[in-house]
């Protein structure tokens, strides 16, 4: 009869730190997959609260605009600029508009920028994001199609269309995270104009 | 004596190891915790879809108030009650009070096959101040001559109170927003 108090055999050893080998390999896998994941879910949160952010601003600086003296077109077709004034308040029965402003995609550089009277010397601008594709998420480029069967065609990152006082603004922002993983968030909102 | 004789059995119980009763235990607390925690993560990982979704359908209720608010204050009534028969470009042409989003499934049941709803003082051609609806705030006054009466403002209002509703079935269960408004014609009641 074997002694109880003899300890572990050899065989036993080795199976015993084999079993804890695997385990140990598993666990490591799932957290190492669920740390991805968090930090994949992070980095898309962030994207999506940066256009959030971005439509908010261009919304709510469009909404105190004069419709009337928007130069927009109509879907199918879109502009990435828009040049406005915004309404400071009334004077003498008059209402007072502020300096021109203009919200534009930058070619190239993939960024949003805002700019009060534009092309002056007294030019002030703002870039409120980066990372804007060329074209919007899902048109494939300037072939005259509606590729993301939104209604527009040839649409860029950013773009604007009218209708009549209602101006629909559309914006994609793509990045790559550390893994080379590219996460796009595109986001569409309808404003009217107040004034 | 008794002292050393507990501890002799103690000794000898921990040599033979655990019995079946004291394992199944600990497997079954495990088990339980185990759970827990994964419903824990499992509940985390649902909150992010299911916020976004709501802020999809936020945005989705107010493109459509923008959209009532883009046409000519007199039209907005007939073009988004029930009734297609007042429809300002003929019969049946105006979107009406339903609507749908793209993304969003409708909840089991829901009797008109979209998951959106705009709710006017009436459905009909009529728009009277003395309706009963209160979730709009009516009866009240619509034509701004400071009573209540039971007449057809449907073409004198100066204000009419909206309410845009979203109801849908996300994969955490049935939800709904809904969103309060009200259109004014502001060159009527400010000459």
């Amino acid at each position: 009869m074997r002694n109880p108090r003899a300890g572990f055999g050899a065989i036993e050893l080795v199976i015993a730190m084999a079993v804890s080998a695997m385990i140990i390999v598993n666990v490591t896998m799932v957290l190492r997959t669920g740390a991805k994941a968090q930090q994949s879910g992070a980095f898309a949160m962030n994207l999506e609260n940066q256009v959030e952010q971005t439509m908010e601003r261009i919304s709510l600086a469009i909404l105190s605009s004069d419709g009337d003296s928007l130069a927009l077109p109509t879907a199918p077709f879109s502009s990435d600029t828009i040049d406005y004034q915004v309404s400071l308040g009334v004077q003498g029965g008059n209402v007072v508009w502020s300096d021109p402003e203009r919200i534009a995609l930058v070619p190239g550089a993939g960024q949003v920028r805002w700019s009060r009277s534009p092309g002056t010397p007294d030019e002030q601008t703002v870039v409120w994001s980066n990372w804007l594709p060329d074209f919007l998420e899902g048109e494939n480029g300037l072939n005259t199609m509606d590729d993301n069967a939104n209604g527009l065609v040839n649409e860029s990152g950013l773009a604007f269309d009218l209708d009549r006082d209602l101006v629909t603004i559309r914006l994609s922002i793509t990045r790559q995270d550390e893994d080379g993983n590219t996460h796009t968030r595109t986001k569409m909102v309808q404003v009217t104009c107040r004034n | 004596m008794h002292f050393r004789s507990q501890h002799r059995d103690r000794a000898r119980r921990g040599a033979r190891g655990l019995t079946l009763v004291e394992l199944s235990v600990a497997i079954a607390v495990l088990t339980v915790c185990v759970y827990m925690l994964s419903q824990t993560v499992l509940a985390t990982i649902a909150q992010a879809p299911a916020k976004r979704e709501r802020a999809e359908a936020m945005e989705a209720v107010r493109s459509v108030i923008e959209r009532m608010r883009n046409e000519d204050f007199a039209d907005v009534f007939a073009l988004y009650n029930a009734d297609p028969s007042d429809d300002p470009g003929g019969p049946a042409t105006a979107p009406g009070n339903l609507f749908a989003v793209p993304g969003f499934d409708l909840q089991p049941g829901d009797p008109d096959g979209f998951v959106g709803e705009i709710v006017l003082p009436a459905d009909g051609p009529v728009l009277r101040e003395d309706a009963d609806v209160p979730e709009l705030g009516l009866p009240r006054d619509l034509s701004g001559d400071g009573a209540v009466d039971e007449f057809d403002h449907a073409l004198d209002h100066i204000v009419l109170p909206v309410l845009v509703r979203m109801e849908w079935q996300s994969r955490l269960g049935p939800r709904r927003i809904e969103v309060h408004t009200m259109f004014s014609d502001l060159e009527e009641a400010v000459p």
